[in-house]
């Protein structure tokens, strides 16, 4: 039989235990800011794309803020609270832009699980490839190994 | 505090340490599987001349350090692959004696390491692990899509 004073001494010992491990567990931000900054980081990109006469790519950045934006109404979020900027027809906008959207992409995932983790990757990976075509057409080759890396 | 607190937060702890333990295992295993890809593609890679890709071997070097790190940060090692080690998409990339041979197999292998950090994006449960994970996942989409880049006009 384990008396209550055995149970706290147990209690304690495990406490004192965790406290050992890993000390610091950053919570991951909830999912409907991130992935309105991620809507709101590709509405940019793609009308930078379109201003700089890339419509194939354009469309595709239309296409991942539409999947984005109906991942945010199936959360109850409001799409429409993602600012639509205006369109840079340069492309030193058009790089600032897509190390944005990718650091977007890679800053939400944690938030996500499920079929979102897997919405999450998926955009993150045609966005990358996207940008990647996108500075190469202006002689940029994209040579950072960890494109999207949270600055 | 009171006892029945104290141990009911005694409890919590005791519950929830094995499933936190048994993400790590899981962690281990993704990274150690990635460390082996990277290490092949790198190998792969070296020496070798793609008007497409500038220095993926390099690259990929960078990868394995980063991969390594975080497994460390597991208190957790990796043995590197030998030669005879290399999966075969990088033997592939590798072996490939003409230009148009090279420019294919390195699609072949970018497109199945773009599969492979999709899965462990998928499957990552610490999120600093996942980010930068992530990262690699980004930059092997950016190679296999200049690699491919006449099948998909701006």
């Amino acid at each position: 039989m384990v008396n209550r004073r055995a149970l706290v001494l147990g209690g304690g010992a495990a406490l004192l235990a965790a406290g050992c491990g890993k000390d610091i567990v950053v919570a991951p931000p909830p999912a409907e800011p991130a992935l309105l900054r991620s809507l709101a980081a590709e509405r940019a990109l793609g009308t930078t794309m379109a201003a700089l006469g890339k419509p194939r790519l354009a469309q595709r950045s239309r296409e991942r803020a539409t999947q984005l934006a109906a991942a945010l109404s199936e959360l109850g979020a409001r799409p429409h609270d993602a600012p639509a900027p205006e369109a840079q027809a340069d492309i030193a906008a058009g790089l600032g832009r897509s190390r944005a959207v990718l650091e977007a992409y890679v800053a939400a995932l944690p938030s996500l699980h499920g079929s979102g983790r897997e919405l999450g990757a998926d955009l993150l990976a045609q966005a990358a490839g996207d940008v990647a075509l996108l500075a190469s057409s202006f002689g940029f080759v994209p040579d950072d190994p960890f494109p999207g890396t949270p600055g | 505090m009171r006892r029945r607190d104290l141990f009911a937060a005694a409890l919590a702890t005791g519950l929830a340490a094995p499933a936190v333990a048994r993400g790590e295992d899981h962690d281990r295993a993704i990274l150690r599987s990635l460390i082996a890809r990277e290490e092949g593609a790198s190998a792969a890679y070296r020496g070798l001349r793609l008007p497409a890709l500038r220095n993926p071997s390099e690259q990929d070097a960078h990868h394995v350090k980063a991969l390594k790190t975080e497994l460390q940060a597991l208190y957790s090692g990796a043995t590197p692959i030998s030669p005879e080690d290399l999966d075969a998409a990088a033997r592939r990339l590798r072996d490939a004696s003409t230009g148009t041979d090279r420019h294919t197999a390195a699609i072949t292998l970018e497109t199945e390491l773009v599969d492979a950090y999709r899965e462990a994006v998928l499957g990552l449960t610490q999120p600093a692990i996942l980010q930068a994970v992530a990262t690699m996942l980004a930059c092997h989409a950016q190679r296999r899509a200049l690699l491919t880049a006449d099948s998909y006009p701006p």
